[in-house]
């Protein structure tokens, strides 16, 4: 059987440990409700877990993703550091998985030497950024998540560049949305307990159905329709070297979620096609942005290149075409002089050259010169429209 | 008399004419947008020359301008971003609005410009500001989860300028926590590609039970107006208050700008603004298009009552007819933006703070041809009104 390289999963049982340890799981993620957005656990029953998962001589890590406002903050940190004081008392194996002003707390406020996992999941998407976090860290730093927007060639240039360990999301739903603000709530006053909605959306965008949306005490979350899967490339994630990759499968009930994890296995075993497996998935699978991430292209969105206002020529704008009498000119730079050459610049790009014959200002006299401000009126020209602009020949 | 301290007020300018609204409605500075870098890609944002037209205007009206680079940066982008900076630089912009990491050790090796943090970066509480602080930023832009409370209490602790949302639309996520319109239309909304998903309607139901299905507009939030706290943003020493906007038309622009400046000209004599003037100006606050407003979590947390359960469209009383290019004894010529006619009457917004009502009592084009009703991208010469000023902004009521 291939075991997933490193496998990183979250666990919430010692049955789910249990499993997951002797599929080889490396290491093993406890989200509670204080600290974590998916956590359901109460800091007393992550505590239990964690001295079995400990007991066992596995590594354990506490995930704090949520952002909290001053209050909250205050009142979770000391409620953590009481916490994280008791698990360092025992011999726990412990690492802090968090978000970056987190990391920065925990190096500043606590045992400088509890290795941290920095989740760079959201945003960040560039070496000087997540180098700049590297450097801050230092020994502290045990691994980096990276985004799960990251297509093949920024994971290889980055796995090249980041002399530390990395890990992506291999397997599991995507999150796209997180609000303080709770949205499910307000809809139903038949709540379940716990402070904890679970709905599927379905957005008028079509075709976007089925959109996983929670709510619980730390705000509204909704994932993706399709979950991420890079199963069926895991070799060249092992060619990359990506060190540790996640597995979530948390939505489902445990044992869904053996079997899941077990048709995984199947699959890097090549006992199962993964077409099959994508068949049978109950949601459907995406690799995401791994071939190609191009979500920027189309919104380097520039200026009408021909009406931009750079060039030392320009002169001002056209306001009013009078077919076909007058060409309305608002001067915004230098001065327009009788007998000048100019030339008009289209929005389509066309150039058209004249040479001024007559200068009307407002009050319909002639002029010789006008300045910045002056709107005047000049000699009609075809094929011009308002936005078009107006520049010097030299 | 001496007078009371009031915040910096901060409006947006999505391009050199907006700017130049800002400045001239009173605004102490203005947020801008390069062509790259800044969230607002669709916004119609600034040329280099652009800019530094723009800040020797803001500059010589003694407003501040800052430019916007908060982006979430792809490492291509780095490529271009030295000469980027350095250019800010040369035509000394006062700050840079940053949200990365990454960008603030560029912004720090090529220039000397001052570093404010963006809200992109979901600034919630002092252990962060304290944190940006040794990275050099001199002011925070809090996330519009933070209460006026926190903020100041941010502020004292963190030792650090903070700046907050008073007025605006309002991403219902935390800040740079939405990245819906990347995965459903492959545009990043960390990059200025949003696409509103949050104002689509949503039909919700349990995974069980699929015909116990609601339509709603659950994650629409209603727009953020703090104009009835702005004592509280005072007292508790906000050193900046944001207008969101760079996307909003020139009437909006113009209209909240003034009507914060007046609120806050108001503040620095009086203690508070008073019934009557409050009302007044909220009254103005409703001319522009805008979704329901809400304090959201200003005070506490945005609740129910923050949502907006309706389809997003900008419905408004008032519309932007044009702006007045001259004034004189004998008319007002007006760039036409949107049509009126003779013998209605139109509301100039005057700079000085006075709005004055102008019945079109002649309306002629250049030849002095009588003309019944305008039409846009055309000029209009109209009866002289005694206090309109080149630059006025004129509207009128939709009907
Ligand atoms: S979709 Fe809505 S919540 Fe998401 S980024 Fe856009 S405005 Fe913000």
């Amino acid at each position: 059987m291939t075991f997933i390289k490193k496998c990183t999963v979250a666990v919430s049982s010692q049955t789910e440990f249990l499993f997951y340890q002797q599929k080889g799981g490396h290491s093993f993620i406890i989200r509670t409700a204080l600290l974590s957005r998916m956590g359901k656990m109460t800091v007393a029953q992550a505590d239990e877990l964690i001295k079995f998962i400990s007991s066992h001589g596995e590594m354990v890590i506490i995930e704090w993703d949520i952002l909290m406002e001053q209050v909250s903050f205050e009142q979770a940190s000391a409620r953590f550091s009481e916490w994280l004081n008791d698990l360092q008392k025992s011999s726990t194996q412990l690492e802090m998985r968090v978000q970056e002003l987190l990391a920065m707390y925990l190096r500043k406020n606590n045992d400088p030497h509890i290795k941290i996992q920095l989740n760079l999941e959201t945003g960040h998407r560039n070496l000087p950024s997540i180098k700049k976090h590297i450097c801050y860290l230092g020994e502290q730093l045990s691994r980096i998540m990276l985004s799960f927007e990251l297509s093949k060639d920024k994971l290889q240039l980055y796995r090249r560049e980041l002399k530390v360990p990395l890990e992506i999301l291999f397997h599991g739903r995507i999150p796209l949305f997180y609000s303080p603000r709770k949205l499910l709530s307000p809809l139903d006053t038949n709540q379940e307990q716990d402070n904890w909605i679970e709905r599927d959306g379905e957005s008028e965008e079509s075709p976007h159905k089925g959109f996983p949306i929670i709510e619980n005490r730390h705000g509204t979350f909704m994932f993706n329709v399709k979950e991420l899967s890079l199963v069926d490339v895991y070799s060249e994630l092992s060619d990359i070297g990506i060190d540790y990759l996640r597995v979530d499968l948390n939505s489902f009930e445990e044992g869904e979620q053996f079997k899941w994890f077990e048709q995984i296995e199947l699959v890097l075993d090549s006992s199962v096609d993964f077409t099959q497996f994508k068949r049978e998935y109950p949601a459907e699978i995406i690799r995401g942005f791994y071939s190609v991430n191009k979500s920027s292209v189309l919104f380097e969105k520039l200026k009408n290149k021909f009406l931009q206002h750079d060039d030392e020529t320009y002169i001002g704008d056209v306001i009013e075409v009078s077919k076909p009498r007058h060409i309305a000119v608002q001067i915004k730079r230098g001065q327009l002089l009788i007998g000048s050459e100019i030339f008009y610049m289209t929005p389509e790009g066309k150039r058209i050259e004249v040479i001024i014959t007559s200068i009307l200002n407002s009050q319909r006299d002639n002029i010789d010169v006008a300045t910045k401000g002056d709107i005047v009126f000049l000699p009609y020209k075809k094929s011009l429209s308002a936005k078009s602009t107006v520049n010097q020949s030299y | 008399m001496t007078k009371l301290w009031v915040p910096e007020l901060l409006s947006p300018a999505g391009n050199l004419e907006k700017l130049k609204i800002a400045v001239n409605y009173g605004a102490n500075a203005v947020y801008v947008g390069g062509q790259k870098f800044g969230l607002r890609s669709a916004a119609d944002n600034f040329t280099m020359k652009e800019l530094e037209e723009g800040v020797e205007y803001a500059h010589t009206r003694e407003c501040k301008v800052f430019v916007v680079l908060n982006s979430f940066l792809h490492d291509e982008d780095f490529l271009e971003l030295a000469d980027f900076i350095t250019n800010l630089d040369r035509i000394k912009v006062d700050a840079v609005i940053v949200s990365d990491i990454g960008v603030i050790q560029w912004v720090q090796e090529y220039s000397s410009i001052e570093i404010h943090l963006s809200t992109q970066a979901s600034c919630l509480n002092a252990q962060s500001a304290k944190f940006w602080k040794e990275q050099g930023v001199s002011r925070v832009v809090l996330g519009r989860e933070v209460s006026i409370a926190d903020a100041a209490k941010i502020r004292q602790e963190g030792n650090i300028e903070v700046e907050l949302f008073v007025h605006g639309s309002m991403c219902i996520a935390y800040s740079g926590n939405c990245i819906i319109s990347n995965f459903t239309q492959g545009r990043d909304s960390n990059r200025g590609g949003c696409a509103h998903s949050c104002r689509f309607e949503y039909s919700i139901a349990p995974k069980a039970d699929p015909n116990k299905r609601i339509t709603n507009f659950f994650m629409s939030s209603k727009d953020l107006n703090g104009l009835s706290l702005l004592e509280s943003y005072r007292d508790n020493h906000i050193d900046s208050i944001k207008i969101e906007g760079r996307m909003k038309s020139n009437l909006h622009v113009a209209t909240l700008t003034q009507v914060y400046a007046k609120a806050l000209a108001h503040l620095q004599i009086e203690q508070s603004l008073g019934e009557t003037n409050r009302d007044n100006l909220l009254s103005e606050c409703e001319k522009i298009g805008h979704r329901a407003y809400t304090t959201a979590s200003l005070i506490s947390p945005a609740d129910a009552s923050s949502i907006y359960d309706e389809r997003d469209g900008e419905e408004q009383s008032f519309q932007l007819v044009g702006n007045i290019l001259e004034s004189n004894e004998n008319f007002l010529l007006v760039e036409v933006k949107s049509p009126f006619y003779i013998g209605g009457e139109l509301e100039i917004l005057s700079q000085d703070g006075i709005v004055r009502t102008h019945m079109v009592r002649s309306l002629q084009n250049f030849y002095q041809e009588n003309i019944e009703k305008t039409r846009p991208g055309s000029l209009a010469f109209l009866n002289p009104l005694e206090g309109a000023c080149k630059a006025d902004i004129v509207r009128q009521r939709v009907l």
